[in-house]
């Protein structure tokens, strides 16, 4: 027996390629790390452990970016479970660069709170691995794994804050409609699995190729029943009533960490499933009516919602179930244009709603989180520089160019167009026409002068690592609305390269 | 000259002023006045000093190598069949002209600025329009694709209008921004909708693409003529020619550095380089040609005229700008484009100065800017008075001056090569723009500086600190001899005494058989004798100035009072052209919004746009009505959907 037979790492038997899931592992291993890490660290010594966590990132970011010279050919690994694409590894780069930056204004805001205990960062990588799992699943069987690990942290990291009843009911309520949700996928699955008798995906298309221009029932209450799983995970309505009561009641940092990641994770695993794996036309017409109407459902009921609201968090909440629709148009159309401007769509997201969202959690003080309407009036004048990023996270958000949200618009829009679904890209045009204006009366507020008489609020100084967040989440935004075919050669060549043979 | 250095150059000169722009706008207000002025010029005298390399690359390139295109990235790609936008950016002649313009005035001017704006508190951001104006500019002219360079437009219009409300705390100036900014746009629509037409034609914006389309348009066809008139209409908002002049003379509420740089040397002359950019459709479109001349002497007469009347000194130099533009505009219009930028390139030296001087003037008096209130101010400004007399002899077209060259010059084609059945008539027009050329350029020298004091003011004028003359000195040096210098070169070539050197160095660019001094050659008999009946028309309006102002108490009024009383009235209030548009733009259009909200509104927009409003606002509310909080609603939400999606599917199944 030679060395190497001992170490099935490096001579692994035929069928498992540890390098597919490279970064995974390293996600995974610093998970363990911090978990025992935390045991022998000090409470004053706590942002070590952000430290870590974020060098974990880093090295998971890197073995992405290998990966993805690596992956030109796309394979499955580990016998079919999991997909070793350049789609997987895109989802993979945005979760990533995600998660660093909630990393880096997550110590301030917990120091602030009191609530600086170690296992919150390995929550976070553990939530991360889901998710990049998730992004990458091949099987039925992965995704719903995949799925039960992130939300798990998700729970607790809902519930974190132990003395605040908003956030244990966001925990309770979070924990208890995901089971729920969990349900309907699993037996969507089932369904699925019974009809086909394969939980892989790959083999499930070729299953329903063969099957010969028939389509089962059962098959199709299946199919309907695992998109209301994923649905209820990018918070699309009608699945959407938990977000905004979550959103508010965790912890800022967390809510920043989950409405970017899970949406983009959730959305690469609806997006692999139902555009590449249900595509089949006779399938596709019948799955296609659900997803359009969810679509405008999502775009109107957030958009609508969001005019009433008077909190900063659940606006942006009601926002993100929006942005969710906008994205679907991308699921519902099948044209490749539909699935890169989808995942432009993603990349443009993540970077000005985690730049929104840490505008609340670096300045939130000791008490409370200061995201009321009233207490963003006139913030321009003590805060410059954080008021014009947040303003143009905001015009991000609203499609206004040079940003990064105008193009993504754009593109998801015009594939709609160009996929003779006009009715689609109207009704995203109208909603958004909507969405200016909740988008510009936060604006306004920031910029309009408080009175004499009203009550000063007490923003928190922005940190040298918070301030970096918002500075580098401003420079995305805009770097994505000029230099426009940097990051949308990436996303096109993601999606050429997505697995769709075994 | 390779792609790449043209690349890094661009590059280069492109970031320098924006990264001046954004330091200023970021961090300006935390810094010291010092490092304030030290960004804002530093940024420029970089950008200069990578112009005068770009200049160099462009004259050290072998002939037939003079013009390259670089791609710095691709902006816009959708595909095949869709529409590519890429950051591209040429440097030939033609922009490496430009280029020295705008960087070279640009930087004395902001070198002026530091003594200017000295005690005004607002300085960074001040500096900070100024280099985001400078990089504007660059992005126009160093554009090789139409809607990169109407971003650059844009940003231009963008940029003047902050300038020229830069005192916001004044109501007139707000309103002269607005007023600019509002008629620029409706020169950008125009260009807008050519850059359709283009694009739909010819399926491409990028502008080495466009030109080598070009005989794809039928020559003189209707197509090209709308085109090249839409491109025309963006070219006379944006350089201040009949019907869209009448924002220039209220621009001047901007600081004068502004007025210096913006309303003289660069922004105002963008619409005489898109046309020249712009010459190979152009030349294909003789109809708009003619209509483009027609309205280049037009207003060089017009605003002539007005000239003569204004009493307000920086209203003069306005007026005598948009003249002098006119004039510009008219040489493209006949396809003599070198000519025409050779006097954009004098004209934005000795109008810079102009300005400069005149603000020397203002800020001695403390803002004082009428000229009846002046006079005998050379015994106290007598620097001042010596680059504000090199300037007036240039405009005025005085022999061996900047301004004799490129005037003459320009006008000599018009005898030539104008368009028409009779060339010889705009021709004598011209003449006749040059006896009002001299008599309100002497004029405007007589009554402030020459005669008898007018004001107490005046004796206690101080010369203006050595920040601010020693620009204005450098520019009345050029503009006394920059002509002079090119001319004997021109000579040492064999060349055209009045524009040779220009014209050859900018003939790479201008090589279609109708345009360029190809077409024409000036050293005949009969272009002589223009240029000696054109300069004598000159000299006869600076002798007649000379006669009528040049005395102790001047009337500045004196020609004028001798006219018909109609005349001078009409001329004093600028035609009424801001009353008529007042009358039948802008009244017309309050009184419809009067009658929109008073009829039209509450009947029609209440049951429209108000019900999707409050429908929006209701629905919002209905939905929050079920965002009870409850679990078990929302869990019931979830099974009704997910009830009605299977049985949906399933149904369709069944189908």
């Amino acid at each position: 027996m030679t060395v190497l037979g001992v170490l099935p790492v490096l001579a692994p038997p035929p069928g498992i390629d540890i390098l597919g899931l490279l970064p995974e592992v390293i996600l995974a291993g610093g998970f363990i790390v911090l978990m025992m890490l935390d045991l022998v660290t000090a409470p004053a010594q706590r942002g070590w452990l952000a430290v870590v966590s974020v060098v974990a990132v880093a090295g998971a970011f890197g073995a992405t970016v290998w990966c993805w010279f690596d992956a030109a050919t796309p394979r499955t690994v580990y016998f079919g479970a999991f997909a070793y694409d350049r789609f997987g590894l895109f989802i993979n780069a945005i979760i990533l660069v995600s998660t660093a930056l909630v990393l880096m204004i997550t110590p301030q805001y917990l120091n602030r709170r009191g609530l600086h205990y170690g296992e919150y960062y390995a929550l976070i990588l553990g939530a991360a691995t889901g998710m990049m799992l998730l992004a990458g699943a091949g099987s039925l069987m992965v995704i719903f794994l995949a799925i039960e690990l992130l939300s798990i942290a998700l729970y607790i990291l809902s519930g974190f804050n132990r003395t605040e009843p908003r956030s244990q009911e966001a925990a309770m309520k979070y924990l208890l409609l995901g089971g729920f949700a969990s349900g309907f996928l699993l037996f969507g699955m089932a369904l699925i699995y019974g009809e086909t008798g394969h939980t892989q995906l790959t083999l499930i298309a070729a299953a329903i190729t063969n099957g010969g221009g028939t389509v089962d029932p059962l098959l199709m209450a299946g199919i309907a029943l695992l998109f209301v799983g994923l649905a209820f995970k990018i918070s699309a309505a009608p699945f959407h009533t938990w977000t905004p009561d979550v959103y508010q009641g965790a912890p800022t940092s967390v809510t920043t960490f989950m409405s970017v990641t899970t949406k983009v994770a959730a959305f690469a695993a609806l997006i692999r499933v139902f555009s590449y794996t249900f595509g089949e036309p006779l399938i596709y017409d019948r799955w296609k009516i659900i997803v359009y109407f969810v679509a405008i459902a999502s775009m109107v009921v957030g958009n609508v919602a969001a005019l009433r609201q008077t909190s900063l968090k659940r606006v942006l909440g009601y926002s993100g179930i929006a942005q969710g629709g906008y994205i679907l148009i991308g699921v519902v159309v099948l044209t490749p244009a539909a699935t890169w401007g989808s995942l432009y769509y993603l990349a443009s997201y993540a970077v000005a709603n985690i730049g929104a969202f840490a505008v609340i959690t670096v300045m939130a003080n000791r008490g409370e989180d200061l995201d009321s309407y009233a207490s963003l009036r006139g913030l321009a004048f003590r805060r410059p520089y954080v008021a014009a990023a947040m303003g143009l996270f905001l015009l991000s958000l609203g499609g206004f160019p040079p940003t990064a949200g105008f193009f993504a618009k754009f593109f998801v829009f015009a594939a709609a167009i160009g996929a003779h679904e006009l009715p689609l890209a109207l009704w995203g045009i109208g909603t958004s026409a909507v969405s200016v204006f909740y988008y510009l009366r936060v604006g306004l507020l920031m910029y309009t002068r408080p009175q004499p008489d009203e009550p000063s609020y007490n923003w928190s100084r922005t940190s040298l690592s918070g301030g970096g967040v918002l500075a580098l989440t401003a420079a995305g935004t805009l770097v994505m609305g000029i230099f426009v075919t940097l990051v949308l050669n990436i996303a096109v060549s993601a999606q050429n390269g997505i697995v769709l043979h075994g | 000259m390779t792609t790449s250095t043209v690349a890094v150059l661009s590059g280069l000169i492109l970031l320098l002023p924006l990264a001046g722009a954004l330091l200023n706008a970021l961090v300006g207000w935390r810094l010291s006045r010092r490092v304030v002025n030290a960004i804002g010029t530093g940024s420029i005298l970089a950008a200069f000093l990578v112009a005068c390399v770009m200049l160099a690359q462009v004259v050290g390139a072998p002939d037939g190598a003079k013009s390259a295109s670089a791609h710095l990235w691709q902006w816009l790609d959708l595909g095949t069949g869709g529409l590519r936008v890429g950051v591209d950016v040429t440097l030939d002649p033609l922009s490496a002209v430009m280029l020295m313009v705008i960087t070279g005035v640009g930087l004395l001017i902001h070198v002026y600025s530091v003594g200017y704006m000295e005690h005004d508190r607002g300085i960074a951001r001040f500096f900070s329009y100024m280099n985001l104006f400078i990089f504007s500019m660059l992005v126009l002219v160093l554009a090789a694709d139409l809607l990169i360079l109407i971003i650059g437009w844009a940003l231009v219009a963008l940029s003047s209008y902050l300038l020229i409300g830069f005192w916001y705390e004044r109501p007139s100036a707000v309103v002269a921004a607005r007023k600019a900014f509002i008629t620029q746009v409706a020169g950008d629509v125009a260009l807008v909708i050519a850059a359709f037409l283009i694009v739909v034609h010819i399926g491409t914006l990028s502008m080495p693409g466009i030109f080598a389309a070009a005989p794809s348009f039928a020559s003189g066809g209707l197509l090209i003529t709308v085109v090249c008139s839409l491109l025309a209409i963006g070219a006379f908002a944006k350089s201040a020619q009949f019907p869209l002049h009448t924002w220039l003379p209220d621009a001047m509420e901007g600081p004068t550095p502004v007025s210096a740089l913006i309303h003289a040397a660069t922004m105002v002359t963008a619409g005489v380089y898109l046309i020249a950019r712009f010459h190979p459709l152009f030349d294909r479109a003789p109809v708009a040609q003619g209509m483009v001349a027609c309205v280049g002497i037009g207003t060089a007469v017009m605003a002539g005229v007005i000239a003569l009347s204004q009493v307000d000194i920086k209203r003069v130099i306005a007026y005598s700008t948009m003249s002098q533009i006119g004039l510009m505009i008219f040489a493209v219009g006949i396809g003599a484009y070198s000519a025409g930028m050779f006097h954009l390139a004098t004209h934005a030296v000795f109008k810079a100065l102009l300005f400069m001087a005149a603000g020397n003037v203002i800020h001695a008096l403390h803002d004082e800017q009428d000229i009846r209130l002046m006079g005998g101010l050379s015994t106290n400004l007598r620097r001042t008075e010596l680059c504000f007399l090199s300037g007036t002899f240039a405009l005025a077209g005085i022999p061996l001056f900047a301004g004799f060259f490129s005037k003459e010059g320009l006008l000599g084609f018009g005898l030539t090569n104008g368009p028409g059945a009779f060339p010889w008539v705009l021709y004598l027009v011209g003449v006749g723009i040059n006896v009002l050329t001299g008599l309100y350029a002497f004029r405007l020298w007589a009554t402030v500086f020459r005669g008898e004091p007018q004001t107490a003011r005046v004796y206690a004028a101080r010369e203006a600190p050595r920040v601010m003359l020693v620009p204005v000195a450098i520019l009345a040096l050029l503009s006394a001899f920059l002509g002079l210098i090119l001319g004997v070169w021109s000579l040492v070539i064999h060349d055209n005494f009045l524009i040779g050197v220009f014209a050859r160095f900018l003939s790479p660019v201008f090589t279609t058989p109708a345009s360029g001094p190809l077409a024409v050659d000036l050293s005949t008999g009969t272009a002589i004798l223009a240029g000696i009946v054109g300069t004598l028309g000159s000299l006869l309006g600076a002798g007649l100035a000379a006669r009528i102002w040049l005395q102790r108490n001047p009337d500045p009024s004196a020609v004028t009072a001798r006219l018909p009383r109609a005349l001078p009235q009409l001329a004093y209030n600028k035609f009424y052209f801001d009353e008529i548009y007042d009358a039948l733009l802008v009244r017309p259009l309050v009184a419809l919004a009067r009658a929109a909200r008073r009829v039209v509104e509450p009947r029609f927009m209440n049951s429209g746009v108000q019900t999707v409003s409050d429908a929006c606002s209701e629905l919002g509310a209905w939905v929050r009505d079920y965002q009870t909080g409850l679990i078990r609603d929302y869990a019931s939400y979830m099974i009704a959907a997910a009830g009605v999606f299977v049985v949906a599917t399933l149904v369709l199944v069944s189908r």
